[in-house]
């Protein structure tokens, strides 16, 4: 990094020694191998490795090191700017080189990459595609995650030709080991250092050799096609993934010390490169795993003397099982109906941020870059006015000072945070709703979103009505695990006082609006919308649709999952959704495909 | 140093034995990672985690440093150190206490990871970087009440500077880092939302702590606070015997840790312990083997021994038994006891 800027860190745990984790750590000596390579991300939950493999990358490559993304970072220090002290001192313009430039030919690393806002995850991606000095090596990209804290979208997951999923160790022997090891690094690093001090060594030098021999190794025609033929199969997105293959197990090939990649190389970089862009659960079950995937006329033999199948059965072995996916696929598509529901003049208001990141006016949240001051200036960027004031000093009457500053040269923060949502459910528990089933759906259906909304930092509230009344079991929270518990004490009969209960959700959410801020706010209508209550001693439906009417005059945006089944099919929920102005779909059509895959796989009911 | 308001004394503090002793050990050995206390408001969370103050041994540091680095542990000088041991200096020690730092709620981020010197910048021109909470937490403890209400943009700064044990500022034209090595000590009512995984799971140990029902132990409860409010100074006098001598078992238990080597037994048992519980991760391993040295110097001993890694398993497993953010997590510690008294007798 910087001259002058000694790294801080004593030495890291040595990359060799890791026990396991196998294919993360070809992932990461891929891209060291290998300029063309985009990015390598590992995924795993805690207490897995992750950092300590990636900090164990530091030296691997002579004069290498791990330079750190942190979390706090604004977008000026990432991309450079002028240099404030240069123009102070000498009245020259200098640029400033920021994070990005500073890491060429270095080990750029992103913990918790999917905390990062999207817009600097994908200013990290374009820096490594279109680096912007020719001249300058351009940096490994490296991103740990762990998914439990929110995924990153596909898109941003495309960008890295590498990803990888890593687990601790399963096997009591190995979990000793790593114990082992890691109890020695504490108490003697320098010995631990030692012991591996040969591997690290022969290590470095296998990297040394792959990087030179690199430009030699070929990848035969036939693989080339193999590997078409695995990427259209397991359907994944795009060319990007049959280039990544190709460069990966080339970079493999070098490493190995030859010249041109074998079938063993392609597996294993298609198992690297491709897990993350399967087109999620095209069909139920259908995913390509070993057992799914055995129709035998696909497999054509090719002259290099591997099938597909081959690959694709190693891949399958080698990529963990899908199950966990599918819950969260689920989520991600009932949450994003909430973007597609029919509110343009809401839209327009949040066009410019995500679901999950807000702009905020107070003083609140992360520092991500500076502007002109829009309305009175409470929050000033002094980093920003500085360099705005810089210019003009030599012109200015400094009275003494190192800097004068006019109001012209004042910026303000622009300041995110990740405020979430507040999303109330309103159930309906009424004895139409009592059928065993269709209730388990419906905790099922909530359940996925709440995994969704836990990830967004989004409030969860959850009114059930039934009989004579609409109860607030859990007002706006951001305990998720409450949510849940109160999930499952449900209880279900009576009548449907369909009106009184959207009064209430309405109640509670502008109630927890005005108390605790919070944007976004949601309310989804899990009913058959057979109301039979009255509110005022009118129709009940009638008097629903027109509470309905007074929330979609409000910026709530609203879902209505009609529950009704079989035929012939009343319309209510879509006269409610119509009335709401909100989206509407029917439980009934998820529940044959990935609705009750994920209602069993969470056993709820 | 601000010693604004008298602290309670730690050494009279009645009961919450769990709470003490996960305070204490964390105390002997930093490395366990912190503590989170759980409990309702009024168990005393706070008042225990600020008593240590007093109890807390001093340090040698290096003389002049602004991250009071510790003068013996070369590898994790700050810039500056290492500069000036480069330049050829001998570094002098100096003394100073380990205190407990508080990170208010209200924090901001610049307050917390630190910020360009505005009043420098102004009147010289040069970048300066002004050191945060996270700087003055090094080889202290950070004190976060109502650690689940923290904002996650703050939230977010702690997990990088304790995951790293450094604190990396890329921000208003700075460009720096120092070394941010701190005792994480959280306290929280469970009643006011949740704490995320990821914070939780850096939490060396929890503990959960709940009003005394014993009637004698109550009453001295609110006999000592009267005491302690009619005359601060004359009740810390009366207990200061008693905190000489904690804080001497803690400066002896530090010297002893460093003799400990972990047997094969006792590495064993951890791995089977967490393995017997499903605890996923390399953390909860290493957390109980270091918990089970501290244990075991705390009560003078210089071997670890099955019994301490029985005594500490109860602090570091519960919070590390969720795996998914609904399964409740729960350790059902008689089935666990009963079962490491049958498994490692």
């Amino acid at each position: 990094m910087d001259e002058g800027e000694v790294s801080l860190m004593n030495a890291p745990f040595p990359f060799t020694g890791v026990v396991g984790n196998d294919l993360a750590k070809k992932g990461l000596l891929a891209a060291l191998v290998s300029p063309h390579l985009s990015g390598v991300l590992i995924r795993g939950g805690t207490g897995t490795a992750k950092t300590t493999m990636v900090r164990g990358m530091a030296g691997l490559v002579p004069g290498m090191e791990v330079v750190n993304v942190p979390l706090n970072v604004t977008e000026e220090q990432m991309l450079g700017g002028l240099d404030l002290e240069a123009v102070l001192a000498e009245g020259r313009v200098r640029r400033t080189p920021g994070l990005l430039e500073r890491a060429g030919g270095h080990v750029l690393y992103v913990d918790e990459i999917n905390l990062l806002t999207e817009r600097f995850v994908h200013l990290v991606a374009d820096a490594r595609a279109f680096p912007q000095h020719a001249d300058g090596a351009p940096f490994v990209l490296v991103g740990t995650m762990d998914p439990d804290e929110g995924e990153l979208s596909p898109h941003l997951m495309d960008r890295f030709d590498i990803v990888v999923d890593i687990k601790g160790a399963k096997d009591a022997e190995e979990r000793l080991e790593v114990l082992r090891r890691g109890m020695r690094f504490l108490r003697d690093p320098a010995g631990l250092l030692d012991g591996f001090q040969g591997e690290e060594a022969g290590l470095r030098n296998r990297i040394a050799r792959a990087r030179e021999l690199l430009p030699f190794v070929t990848l035969p025609a036939g693989h080339a096609e193999t590997i078409a033929q695995v990427v259209l199969e397991m359907e994944a997105e795009g060319s990007r993934g049959d280039i990544a293959v190709a460069r990966t197990a080339m970079a493999l090939a070098a490493l190995a010390g030859r010249e041109e990649a074998d079938l063993d190389d392609v597996k294993t970089a298609a198992a690297l490169c491709l897990g993350h862009r399967r087109r999620p659960a095209r069909k139920e079950g259908e995913r390509p795993t070993a057992e799914g995937e055995g129709d035998p006329s696909s497999g054509e033999r090719d002259e290099a003397g591997g099938t597909s199948d081959e690959v694709l059965e190693a891949v399958a072995a080698m990529l963990p099982a899908p199950d966990r996916v599918i819950p969260i696929g689920d989520g991600m598509m009932l949450g994003n109906l909430f973007a597609n529901a029919r509110r343009p003049a809401l839209e327009r208001r949040h066009r410019s941020g995500r679901r999950d990141r807000a702009i905020c006016t107070s003083g609140h949240g992360r520092y991500v870059r500076s502007r002109l001051p829009q309305g009175r200036l409470t929050d000033l960027a002094f980093d920003a006015t500085f360099r705005a004031a810089a210019p003009y000093q030599f012109q200015r009457d400094r009275r003494g000072m190192a800097l004068a500053i006019e109001p012209s040269d004042l910026r303000e923060k622009v300041r995110m945070d990740r405020t979430g949502s507040t999303i109330v459910f309103l159930v309906d528990a009424s004895g139409s709703m009592g059928v065993r089933e269709r209730m388990g759906m419906v905790k099922g259906t909530v359940l996925t979103m709440l995994t969704d909304s836990y990830q967004k930092r989004d409030s969860v509230g959850l009114v059930v009505f039934h009989r004579e009344s609409a109860e607030v079991m859990l007002p706006p929270t951001r305990s998720v695990q409450g949510a849940y518990r109160k999930l499952k004490e449900i209880p279900t009969g009576g009548k449907t006082p369909l009106a009184l209960g959207l009064v209430k959700a309405g109640e509670v959410i502008s109630s927890h609006i005005s108390r605790c801020g919070g944007a976004n706010p949601s309310l989804v209508v899990i009913s058959d919308g057979r109301a039979n209550v009255p509110l005022a001693g009118g129709d009940p439906f009638g008097e629903a649709l027109d509470v309905a009417r007074e929330i979609s005059r409000t910026p709530i945006r609203t879902v209505v999952v009609d529950t009704g089944t079989g035929m012939p099919r009343i319309d209510r929920g879509e006269r409610l959704a119509e009335a709401l102005g909100g989206s509407y779909l029917r439980l009934e059509d998820m529940s044959s495909t990935q609705l009750a895959r994920t209602i069993r796989a969470a056993s709820l009911g | 140093m601000k010693e604004g308001r008298l602290n309670f004394p730690f050494a009279a503090i009645v009961g919450q034995e769990d709470m003490k002793e996960a305070l204490l050990l964390n105390v002997v050995y930093p490395m366990i990672g912190g503590v989170l206390i759980r409990g309702e408001k009024g168990t005393a969370k706070s008042t225990a985690v600020r008593s240590l103050a007093e109890i807390l041994p001093k340090r040698m540091v290096v003389s002049g440093c602004p991250y009071r680095c510790a003068l013996n542990d070369v590898d994790h000088y700050c810039n500056s150190c290492r500069e000036r041991m480069a330049a050829g200096e001998v570094l002098s020690a100096e003394e100073a206490s380990m205190r407990v730092i508080e990170l208010p709620l209200n924090a901001t981020e610049d307050r917390v990871a630190g910020t360009l010197d505005i009043e420098q910048a102004i009147r010289t021109g040069k970048k300066r970087f002004e050191p945060g909470i996270l700087a003055m937490a090094n080889g202290n403890i950070l004190y976060v009440d109502e650690v689940n209400l923290l904002d996650d943009h703050i939230v977010d700064l702690l997990l990088d500077a304790a995951a790293m044990g450094v604190n990396y500022v890329e921000r208003e034209g700075i460009s720096y880092s120092h070394p941010s090595r701190f005792v994480l000590v959280g306290t929280m009512n469970p009643e006011e939302g949740e704490i995320r995984p990821q914070l939780l799971d850096r939490f060396g140990l929890t503990v959960d702590v709940s009003g005394d029902l014993d009637l004698t132990r109550r009453k001295e409860v609110v006999e000592r606070r009267i005491a302690f409010e009619r005359d601060p100074e004359a009740f810390r006098a009366s207990y200061g015997p008693e905190s000489a001598r904690i804080c001497e078992a803690i400066v002896s238990a530090q010297a002893t840790i460093g003799k400990i080597t972990p047997t094969e037994d006792v590495l064993d048992m951890a791995v089977q312990v967490s393995m017997h519980l499903g605890v996923d991760g390399h953390r909860a391993d290493l957390t109980l083997v270091k918990a089970a040295m501290a244990s075991a110097a705390m009560r003078g001993r210089d071997r670890v021994q099955r019994e301490d890694v029985r005594r500490v398993a109860g602090m570091v497993l519960p919070h590390r038994m969720r795996r998914t953010p609904f399964e409740e997590g729960g350790l059902d510690m008689e089935e666990l006891n009963a079962w490491m008294r049958e498994r490692f007798p």
